[in-house]
């Protein structure tokens, strides 16, 4: 009997001692915030917390043919091309096309009878995918999704904040211009204090060239024309119409309500902004200067002023976005030809650089820059850069190796 | 951290009390009866469960007339652990309690609580009940056989017929079998109760390529030939209902098979063409048991009446497994490679092929009387996972399609009887999402898994 307990101690010491050994070296460890995008903005109350979980869970959630996906669509879920509120992997690219005058919107055929002007290249079973079709001159656009962290901050700058930024006929002569892109609000638009109409359009600031007035809006036409999930403010599901009508997609619309689309807005708005690494480092400081001194922050300027916002968190702060949130002609090598409200097809909107240093985390170790992600390291996507943004790639490319190392420490801290 | 640590000595704290209440009621069973150890041990597919009791008394134990099954009788299992080696048949013939000695109770219990985190975020310490198995076998006479076991998983959420079939045994060599079964892909789908193996989660690729448990309804044949003393070859062969379109359309995570399964498969057949499976199996010395085996079927609705109303998509599993033992050391792996035919639309979203093994080292370090315990062992076991759930590369950057997971087991396994264990483990997995983003996953589990 003897014997027995001795074992039987034995056996306990080892299931034991495995249990406390697993505690420190073997438990997984929390990422380091600035690592990592996601996470709500400080200030938040319990109440807008809840919301923002609310968010969090529908921004994940995947469809399936059950839940409304499709019947054609580009991806099943936000998170899907939004990685960890991060940037889109190429293979989650989107495309839009359509032929005529880039220059001019008025003039170009976004190609609606052929299922234009976004392709949905995926389709649910048993249904057909749309291809893009055969047609000289057909002007594509690919974009990735972008970072979705800080947008709350975005929407609550005014906008008479960023058009001070705004010099559409290069008076200072610098050979940067900065465009507003008016666009023509959608029809379950909701003007606040604040928004000002120019010919019954409105200042857009979300999407790759300044499409998206709103948030609000972002949000339900990705639901749309990326998912295939209709809502209260877009109920026509979408078909391929080289099918010839609609079929399917059996899931009774709306796929989700109003309240579903309002709390991934307002994930989205209450996702706290990137955290920077190694912001006093002095290589970092000095490609900080580098980066100014080179013309870069003339677009991607570092720093607008919040206004009012019913959201206290968002309310009159400093937000370091890195853009100035107009159009700018970013030269050949970027044009995708592709007009959009007054964004011509050799215009963009400038990207915020915020977060351009942790994509790479959530890409499986390998950043895509760009709107494309066809640039795999940060010398790459400057070397795109031409057209008004040309001086400050040449300006980059004459620096000597160590400014060069520094000024893209920099950018590797944002 | 504080409080992490808090909960840790907790979960010793509640280890130990698990452990003082174990033996404190095994040491009361002791003083109450000084019950004799009478479980049988489960054998190997060569040989048949006995109880201890029956063996010393010699055969058969009652026999009352020809519609009373003798233990000679019982079948001849075709795996080991599988519906007929299982301990509860040991049983037959030694009791009326049922009005007769043609029927057969038994069933096993699985409990178990765990802590687990990733990526250092925890949702707290957990008890779950995992299954609940009732078995039942009858026999009516040498030729008609039937079993069927019942399973209530995660308590109440989960009661299914896992299997309800009818043998036809004509000669050990044919036996036709019909109802519903346990399509034969892999070891682990034939013989997955869970007191038959010292680590408390199933293997990655026994349950996310090959489906376990997967049943299904169908009919085929099944038997074993004997080529030379001490060898055998035994075989199943079955045309089922099949895994259904579930596998794409129910999925959120890429092609997942095991959401192809419904209880709608014993209904009807989605699609009007059977999927066919079977398995090849060899055993011989040292324990050594291997199995060559595979599924082929069309899992979506392709067809409407006389019209075709779209492609048919084939999903094909094929498994290799094996077991062998030297001395204490007893070796068990099971590899499967799957191949899905994926819709034009969805493709690169889906997986076209998965692949998966794992291996499952036991070392039997200890076994021998403890107490009043007369078989009790001790078994530490070391397991490898590791899944590919999209084998592939992306079209745009032509970087492989992640969706895998590396998956490390080390168990302490405590058996007070051969079909009881206590067992305690730790876990580490490095799970990549598709993208190639990796996220690590660790904690303990343990739990206690018993037949009776």
């Amino acid at each position: 009997m003897k014997k027995s307990v001795i074992c039987f101690c034995v056996f306990l010491l080892l299931g034991s001692s495995l249990i406390l050994a697993s505690c420190g070296v073997f438990f997984t460890e929390e990422p380091a915030l600035e690592t990592v995008l996601d996470g709500p903005i400080d200030g938040l109350s319990q109440a807008q917390l809840q919301t923002f979980k609310v968010g969090d869970e529908e921004f994940g959630r995947v469809f399936t043919p059950a839940t409304g996906l499709g019947p054609i669509f580009v991806e099943a879920s936000c998170a899907a091309c939004h990685t960890a509120d991060g940037k889109g992997h190429p293979s989650t690219n989107l495309t839009r096309f359509g032929v005529g005058d880039p220059s001019d919107a008025a003039r170009f055929d976004y190609l609606l009878h052929l299922g234009g002007p976004q392709l949905q290249h995926r389709s649910v079973m048993g249904y057909e995918a749309e291809k893009l079709p055969d047609i000289h001159g057909l002007a594509r656009s690919v974009r990735s999704a972008p970072i979705v962290t800080g947008l709350g901050l975005i929407e609550a700058i005014p906008e008479s904040e960023i058009l001070r930024y705004a010099d559409p006929d290069d008076a200072d002569g610098d050979g940067i211009s900065g465009r507003p892109n008016y666009v023509k609000p959608p029809a379950f638009f909701e003007p606040v204090i604040g928004h000002t109409s120019v010919e019954g359009k409105i200042f857009g600031r979300f999407g790759r060239k300044a499409t998206a007035i709103n948030l609000l809006q972002q949000v339900a036409e990705a639901y749309l024309n990326d998912m295939g999930i209709t809502s209260d403010f877009l109920m026509q599901d979408l078909y391929n119409p080289l099918v010839g009508g609609p079929s399917g997609d059996n899931a009774p619309d709306p796929e989700v309500p109003a309240a579903t689309v309002r709390a991934v807005t307002f994930y989205m708005q209450t996702l706290r902004p990137p955290s920077r690494r190694d912001a006093d480092d002095p290589t970092v400081k000095q490609g900080e200067a580098l980066f100014a001194q080179s013309g870069c922050a003339k677009c991607h300027v570092p720093s607008m002023k919040t206004g009012k916002s019913p959201i206290a968190a968002l309310h009159e702060k400093t937000v370091f976005l890195y853009s100035d949130l107009l159009l700018h002609d970013m030269g050949p090598k970027l044009a995708d030809h592709f007009p959009e409200g007054s964004a011509t097809g050799n215009e963009w909107r400038t990207t915020p650089l915020w977060g351009l240093g942790v994509i790479g985390n959530l890409l499986g170790g390998q950043p895509f820059y760009m709107h494309d992600g066809r640039a795999k390291t940060l010398e790459e996507a400057i070397d795109l850069h031409g057209g008004e943004a040309q001086k400050s790639r040449d300006h980059f490319f004459a620096l000597k190796d160590n400014e060069k190392a520094a000024l893209l420490a920099f950018l590797r801290s944002l | 951290m504080r409080q992490q640590k808090l909960v840790f000595v907790r979960i010793s704290l509640c280890s130990l009390w698990a452990w003082l209440c174990f033996l404190g009621s095994a040491w009361g069973q002791e003083a109450k009866g000084k019950a004799p150890d009478t479980r049988p041990v489960a054998s190997g597919p060569t040989s048949r469960p006995v109880s201890k009791k029956a063996t010393k008394q010699g055969l058969p134990l009652r026999y009352e007339g020809n519609f009373v099954e003798k233990p000679k009788d019982l079948p001849v299992p075709t795996v080991r652990g599988g519906i007929y080696d299982r301990p509860y048949l040991g049983r037959l013939g030694t009791s009326d309690a049922l009005g007769g000695t043609s029927v057969a109770l038994g069933g096993y219990a699985e409990f178990l609580g765990r802590y687990f985190l990733q990526e250092g975020l925890s949702d707290g310490f957990s008890f779950e009940a995992r299954r609940f198995n009732l078995f039942f076998f009858s026999s009516l006479g040498r030729f008609v056989r039937l079993t069927a076991e019942l399973e209530f998983e995660h308590g109440t959420s989960e009661i299914a017929l896992e299997t309800a079939l009818v043998d036809l045994r004509f000669h050990r060599a044919f036996v036709l079998r019909g109802g519903i079964l346990l399509p034969p892909i892999g070891r682990f789908n034939i013989s997955h109760d869970s007191p038959r193996y010292d680590v408390v989660d199933r293997p990655l690729v026994s349950t996310l390529i090959i489906p376990s448990t997967y049943s299904d309804v169908g009919f085929g044949a099944t038997g074993s030939f004997y080529p030379a003393l001490g060898h055998k070859l035994y075989y199943e062969i079955y045309a089922v209902n099949g895994l259904r379109s579930g596998i794409i359309n129910d999925s959120t995570e890429g092609t997942r098979i095991a959401l192809g399964k419904s209880s709608a498969i014993f209904e009807a057949n989605e699609n009007g063409a059977p999927a066919v499976t079977g398995r090849l199996a060899y055993s011989g010395p040292l324990g050594i048991e291997v199995g060559l085996s595979g599924y082929a079927g069309i899992f979506n609705r392709f067809r409407d009446g006389a019209e075709d109303i779209d492609r048919a998509l084939w999903l094909k599993i094929f498994a290799l497994d094996m077991e062998i033992s030297l001395g204490p050391v007893t070796i068990r792996s099971e590899a499967a490679l799957a191949m899905i035919d994926i819709p034009d639309g969805l493709k690169e979203l889906f997986a076209e092929m998965q692949w998966g093994i794992y291996t499952d080292v036991i070392w039997e370090f200890w076994k021998g009387r403890l107490g009043f315990l007369r078989q009790a062992a001790l078994r530490l076991v070391g397991r490898v996972d590791y899944v590919d759930l999209h084998v592939g590369s992306f079209a745009s950057t032509q970087q492989s399609i992640g969706d895998e997971t590396l998956r490390l087991t080390a168990a302490l396994s405590f058996r007070p009887y051969s079909g009881t264990s206590l067992r305690i483990e730790y876990q580490h997995s490095w799970i990549t999402d598709r993208l190639g983003n990796m996220a690590r996953r660790a904690g303990i589990q343990f739990g206690v898994a018993t037949y009776f």
